[in-house]
C-alpha cells in the first residue's frame, strides 16, 4: 500500500538518508545526534537490542560459570577461565564461594533489569509500537533518548562492581536486608545502578502510554489494536506503578548502608561475632514487601511483551485471525492489575499468619486464570490453521507447551503449604526458568527472526535458525527439566557445590553434571544464531517490505524505514482489525492489511455497533 | 518536568522533520495534550513513590515500642510558615498560568518568579531545620523517627528543587518561547504547574503527619 | 470466529468518525489547527472566565490558609492518638482534594485522567496495607508473642 517497496538495506536506507539531508542544504544531523544521541525510536529501539542482547550473551556467560561450578565442585578450573576470573575470586582455579554468590546476584540482576526486560520493552517496544499504530515517532521522543541512556550507564556501574573491593553484589537479586546492608561496596553500586535503571523504565513507560493513547492513526481503535501494542500498553502500566516502591527501598537500603540508619536493621544484631552499632528498630520483613510490590508485576512485564510477539506471530504463521482477541485483551488487563496483589507469596515462609497467607494465596490462584486464558486462546488459534513453519512459528509453537509447563508448576509454589517444602529449592528456579528461558527467550528469538526484514530489508537464514531452534529448545529442557526434581528432593537454592553436603541431596546430584553440559551445548546452539545474526544484515537474502504477508501496519512502511524522516510517507488510516487473514469472500489473497480500506463500498461510518452498507455485506457473504 | 515538548521545530538545533501530533492541542476523543497526560502519568508514579515511604513510616512507627510526638521534637512553626509558603506558591504559578492564556507575558513572568522565590524560601526555612537538627547532633541515624523525617522531608524537598530548576529554565526561556510558540509554552508552564501543585499536596500530607501528630 | 472486523467500533478510541477519507490527509486538521487556542470549555481564555478563575484559585488560597491554622491549632489540643491521627489526615485530605480539584483542574479533566488516578489510589491503598498487616499477624505466627510488649502505657491518652 503505501510501501516504497524499495529493496534496501539498512546500510543503504541510511546512505540515502544522509544523501537527502545533505541535498536540503547541509540541514544533515551530525553523527553524534544521528546514532549516538538518536531520538528516532527505531534507532533506539536497534541500541537498546545490541546493548540487551550484549547484557543476555554476558548473564549467560555468568550462569556458565555457576554451572561449571554446579557440576564439578572442588575442582579447579580450566586455565583460561581461571585467568578470566582472576586470583580473587578463583585463586589455583578454584571459585570462591563469595564469588559463586556475586556471579549469582548478578546472573538474576543482569537478565531481568538489564537484558530481558530492554530487550522486550526497549527494542522491541520502541522498534515495532510506533509503526504498529501508524505514528511517526514516539510521543515523547527525546525522553526517549534520555531513556536509553540512563540504562546504558545503569547496566555498565552494574558490572563496574565486579571491580571494586569486595566485588559485585552478592546478596542475590532480590538484595535482602540485613545481608545486603552489612555487604561490601558492590552493593552499592547495585542500589545505584537500580536508581538509573528505574528512572529509565519511568521515562520510557510514560512515553508509552502516551504514545499509545494519543499517536494511534485514524481508524485505530483499541479494539483494533494488534495484541502486541496491548502487551506493551498493560506492561507500560505495570512498570510506571511497581517501580517507584523499589526506587523508595532502594533509597531506604542506600541510606541503611551509607547513612547508617536503621530502616531495615533490627536491634541486636550481631555481625561477625560483633554488635552491630545502630539505633536499631528496623525492620527486614519491610525490604521484603516493597521489593516484591515490584518484583512480582516485574515478571508479568518479563512475559506480556513475549505474548505479544507470540500473538503476533501466530496469527501470521496460521493465516487466521487470533481465536479470542476480546478474551486475550480483558485476561491481559486482569493479569496486569491482578499482579499488584499477589507479591507476598514470595513471603510465604516469613511468619505472616494464616488469614494474610490465606488472601495471598487466593489472588495466586486467581491470577492463574488470566495466564491460561491467553495460553488457551492461542493454542485454539492453531486449530483448523493453515501453519506455515517458518522460524519465528517454531519458536512460537515451542513457547506454548514450554510456557505451560512454567506456568502449571507454579501452582504448587502458589499454594502455601506446598510452598513450605518447595520455597527456596531448585523447584522455583525450575519453574521461573521455564517461563523465562523457553518461554519470553523463545518469544524474543521470535521476534527477532519475525522483524528482522522490517528492518533491515533481508531475511535471517532458515537453516541456521532451524538450528538455532531444536538447539535451543532440547538444551533448555536439559537444564531445567531436573531442576524440578531436585528442588522436590529438598536441595537448595544459592548453594554454591550444589547441594554436595547434604544428604538428603545425594539421589540428585548427578543431575548437575546432565544441567552443565546442556548448559555448555546450550551456548552452542546460539553460536549459528550469533552468525546469523550479523551474517544476514550484510548478505542475507533481499526481501521486500512485507515478507511474511502480514496485516498489521508496520508492514505498511518501507523496509528498513530511515531514521530522522517519520515512518510513512502517508500516514496511514486503519480500516479493519489486525488479524484479517484469509477473510471469506476475498479472493485476490489470503489476508487484508489493515489499513486497506472496502474497495466496493463507501467505507462504513465508525458509531458504536456500525452497519456496513448491504453492498458491502453482500460481498462479504459471498 | 519539561522534556515532554516534542522537537517540532528547530529550537534546539534538531533537524528533524518530524511533527508529533497532539503536542500543543488535545486530541479529541482522548481530550488532553500529549505532555498532560504524560505529566499525570508521572503523578501517578510519584504517588507510589511517596506512598512506599508512608508505607514504611507507617510500620515502622506502628511497631516500634517508643515514638515520639512530631511537635515536641520538630519546629512546628517553622513548618507551619514553610506550609503557607509552598501554598502560596501554588497559587502564584496558577496565576502565572492564567496570564500566560490572557496573553500577558510579563505578569506571566512575574508570578513565575515569584513563585521560584517561595520555592527557594522553602528550601531556606528546611536548610534552617536541618542545620539546627545537625548541630543538636539528631542525624538521620540517630533513629528511625529522624531517619524517617530526613527521608521524606528530603526526598521532598529534592523535588522542591526540580521544581526550582524546570522553573528558573522556563523564566529564562520565556521571552523567546512565548514569541515563537506561544500555547507549547503555556501548555510546558500548565505541566510543570501540575507537578508543582503535586509537590505541595505532598507536603499537605507530610506536614501533619511528621509535625503534628 | 472473530471480532475484529469493522462490525465492532467502540468510539472511544476513534479520533474521526469517517474511517475513510482520502488516506493522503495526514494528521492536517490536528497538526495546523485553524483555531488558535483550546476551545474546551475548562481552558476558554477570555479575560472575563480568566478572571473568574483567578479569583476561585485566591479563594482557595484563602480557605486552604485558614485550614492550615486550624490543623496546627487542632494539634495543640493533644487530642486522644486515634482522633488526632483521623483529624489530621481528614483535614489533609480536605486541603490536598481542593489543590487537586482547583489548582490541578481535576474538577474539569477528563475521564482518562480520572481513571489512570482511580487505578493509582487502588494501588496505593494496596501499598499501604501490604506491609502494615504482618505486625499484627505477629501472634497469631508466634503464640505468646505480645506485641505491645515494650511499648510504655499510654501516658495521659496524648498521641505517643
Amino acid at each position: 500500500m503505501y510501501a516504497r517497496d524499495a529493496q534496501r538495506t539498512l546500510a543503504e536506507a541510511l546512505r540515502v538518508a544522509d544523501e537527502e539531508h545533505r541535498d536540503q542544504g547541509g540541514h544533515r544531523p551530525s553523527f553524534i545526534r544521528q546514532y549516538v544521541f538518536s531520538t528516532d525510536h527505531k534507532w533506539i529501539g536497534i541500541q537498546y537490542a545490541v546493548t540487551a542482547l550484549l547484557f543476555l550473551l554476558l548473564g549467560f556467560s555468568m550462569m556458565l560459570l555457576m554451572r561449571y561450578q554446579l557440576a564439578w565442585p572442588g575442582q579447579p578450573f580450566p586455565a583460561l577461565l581461571a585467568k578470566i576470573m582472576g586470583d580473587s575470586n578463583a585463586p589455583g582455579g578454584m571459585m570462591l564461594p563469595e564469588f559463586y554468590n556475586q556471579l549469582g546476584a548478578m546472573h538474576g540482576t543482569v537478565m531481568v533489569f538489564l537484558a530481558i526486560v530492554p530487550l522486550a520493552v526497549g527494542a522491541f517496544g520502541n522498534y515495532v509500537v510506533p509503526l504498529q499504530i501508524g505514528a511517526p515517532d514516539m510521543a515523547f521522543p527525546k525522553l526517549n533518548m534520555m531513556s536509553y541512556w540512563l540504562y546504558l550507564p545503569g547496566g555498565l556501574l552494574m558490572l563496574l562492581s565486579f571491580l571494586v573491593p569486595g566485588g559485585a553484589p552478592s546478596s542475590g537479586w532480590t538484595s535482602y536486608p540485613p545481608l545486603s546492608v552489612i555487604a561490601p561496596h558492590g552493593q552499592t553500586i547495585w542500589i545505584i545502578g537500580m536508581v538509573f535503571l528505574i528512572t529509565s523504565s519511568l521515562l520510557g513507560s510514560i512515553n508509552f502510554i502516551v504514545t499509545i493513547f494519543q499517536l494511534r492513526a485514524k481508524g485505530l481503535t483499541f479494539m483494533r489494536l494488534p495484541f502486541f501494542v496491548w502487551a506493551q500498553l498493560i506492561t507500560s502500566f505495570l512498570l510506571l506503578l511497581a517501580f517507584p516502591p523499589l526506587e523508595a527501598a532502594a533509597i531506604l537500603q542506600l541510606m541503611d548502608r551509607v547513612a547508617g540508619t536503621s530502616f531495615f536493621m533490627p536491634s541486636g544484631l550481631i555481625v561477625s561475632g560483633e554488635k552491630y552499632v545502630n539505633a536499631g528498630g528496623g525492620n527486614p520483613l519491610l525490604w521484603q514487601h516493597l521489593f516484591w510490590f515490584l518484583a512480582h508485576p516485574e515478571v508479568y512485564v518479563l512475559i506480556l511483551p513475549g505474548m505479544g510477539i507470540i500473538a503476533e506471530v501466530i496469527a501470521n504463521n496460521t493465516r487466521k485471525p487470533l481465536w479470542g482477541y476480546r478474551s486475550l485483551v480483558g485476561a491481559g488487563i486482569f493479569l496486569g492489575f491482578m499482579s499488584f496483589v499477589v507479591w507476598a507469596h514470595h513471603m510465604f515462609m516469613t511468619g505472616m499468619g494464616t488469614a494474610i497467607s490465606a488472601f495471598f494465596q487466593t489472588t495466586t490462584m486467581i491470577i492463574s486464570i488470566p495466564s491460561v486464558i491467553i495460553l488457551t486462546a492461542l493454542i485454539i488459534s492453531l486449530w483448523g490453521a493453515s501453519i506455515r513453519f517458518t522460524v519465528p512459528m517454531l519458536f512460537a509453537l515451542a513457547f506454548l507447551p514450554m510456557f505451560g509447563i512454567g506456568g502449571l508448576t507454579g501452582l504448587p509454589l502458589g499454594l502455601a503449604a506446598a510452598d513450605i517444602h518447595l520455597h527456596d529449592t531448585y523447584y522455583v528456579i525450575g519453574h521461573f526458568h521455564y517461563v523465562v528461558a523457553p518461554g519470553t527467550i523463545f518469544a524474543m528469538f521470535a521476534g527477532i527472526y519475525y522483524w528482522f526484514p522490517k528492518a533491515t530489508g533481508r531475511q535471517m537464514n532458515e537453516t541456521l535458525g532451524k538450528l538455532h531452534f531444536w538447539g535451543s529448545l532440547i538444551f533448555m529442557n536439559g537444564i531445567f527439566a531436573p531442576m524440578f526434581l531436585q528442588g522436590l528432593a529438598g536441595v537448595s537454592r544459592r548453594l554454591y557445590d550444589g547441594g554436595e553436603q547434604y544428604m538428603h541431596a545425594r539421589p540428585v546430584l548427578h543431575t548437575n553434571v546432565l544441567m552443565s553440559v546442556s548448559a555448555f551445548l546450550l551456548l552452542a546452539a546460539q553460536l549459528p544464531f550469533i552468525f546469523n545474526f550479523f551474517h544476514s544484515i550484510f548478505k542475507g537474502k533481499r526481501v521486500g517490505s512485507n515478507v511474511w504477508d502480514a496485516t498489521t501496519l508496520e508492514w505498511g512502511a518501507a523496509t528498513a524505514p530511515p531514521l530522522g524522516h517519520g515512518n510513512f510517507e502517508v500516514m496511514p488510516v486503519v480500516y479493519r482489525g489486525p488479524y484479517e487473514y484469509s477473510v471469506p469472500g476475498h479472493t485476490e489473497s489470503d489476508f487484508i492489511p489493515q489499513n486497506v480500506p472496502d474497495t466496493d463500498t463507501p467505507p462504513a461510518p465508525a458509531i458504536g455497533g456500525g452497519m456496513l452498507a448491504p453492498a458491502a455485506v453482500a460481498q462479504k457473504e459471498a | 518536568m519539561d522534556a515532554h515538548a516534542a522537537h517540532a521545530g528547530h529550537a534546539d538545533g534538531g533537524h528533524h522533520e518530524i511533527e508529533i501530533p497532539y503536542t500543543v492541542h488535545a486530541r479529541p476523543d482522548t481530550g488532553v495534550y500529549n505532555g498532560k497526560l504524560g505529566i499525570w502519568l508521572f503523578l501517578a508514579s510519584e504517588v507510589m513513590l511517596f506512598g512506599a515511604l508512608f508505607s514504611t513510616l507507617v510500620l515502622l512507627r506502628t511497631s516500634a515500642p517508643n515514638w515520639p510526638r512530631g511537635a515536641d521534637l520538630l519546629n512546628v512553626p517553622l513548618a507551619t510558615l514553610n506550609t503557607f509558603v509552598l501554598i502560596a506558591s501554588s497559587v502564584t504559578v496558577i496565576l502565572a498560568w492564567a496570564h500566560l492564556r490572557l496573553g500577558n507575558l510579563g505578569k506571566g513572568k512575574l508570578y513565575l518568579a515569584l513563585t521560584l522565590l517561595c520555592g527557594l524560601g522553602f528550601m531556606v526555612i528546611k536548610t534552617i531545620e536541618y542545620t539546627t537538627k545537625f548541630a543538636a547532633h539528631h542525624y538521620p541515624s540517630s533513629d528511625n523517627f529522624y531517619a524517617t523525617y530526613f527521608v521524606l522531608t528530603g526526598l521532598h524537598g529534592l523535588h522542591v528543587l526540580g521544581g526550582m530548576i524546570v522553573f528558573a529554565y522556563l523564566l529564562l526561556t520565556a521571552d523567546k518561547w512565548y514569541a515563537q510558540k506561544r500555547d507549547q509554552f503555556t501548555n510546558r508552564v500548565e505541566v510543570t504547574g501540575l507537578y508543582w501543585h503535586f509537590v505541595d499536596l505532598v507536603w499537605i500530607f507530610l506536614f501533619p503527619i511528621l509535625y503534628l501528630l | 470466529m472473530t471480532d475484529t472486523t469493522i462490525h465492532h467500533e467502540h468510539s472511544e478510541g476513534n479520533p474521526d468518525q469517517h474511517a475513510g477519507g482520502p488516506p493522503s490527509e495526514p494528521f492536517s486538521e490536528e497538526l495546523h489547527p485553524t483555531h488558535h487556542h483550546d476551545h474546551d470549555p475548562a481552558h476558554d481564555n477570555s479575560p472575563e472566565a480568566v478572571g473568574k478563575e483567578i479569583r476561585r484559585y485566591l479563594i482557595v488560597f484563602g480557605v486552604l490558609a485558614v485550614l492550615t491554622a486550624v490543623t496546627v491549632g487542632i494539634s495543640y489540643l493533644h487530642l486522644p492518638k486515634w482522633q488526632a491521627i483521623t483529624l489530621g489526615l481528614a483535614v489533609a485530605t480536605v486541603k490536598a482534594s481542593l489543590v487537586a480539584a482547583f489548582f490541578m483542574h481535576l474538577v474539569s479533566e477528563r475521564k482518562l485522567i480520572y481513571a489512570v488516578l482511580a487505578l493509582t489510589v487502588v494501588f496505593f491503598a494496596v501499598l499501604m496495607w501490604g506491609p502494615w498487616h504482618h505486625r499484627y499477624n505477629a501472634e497469631e505466627s508466634w503464640p505468646g508473642y505480645d506485641v505491645d510488649a515494650g511499648k510504655p502505657a499510654p501516658a495521659h491518652g496524648s498521641g505517643h
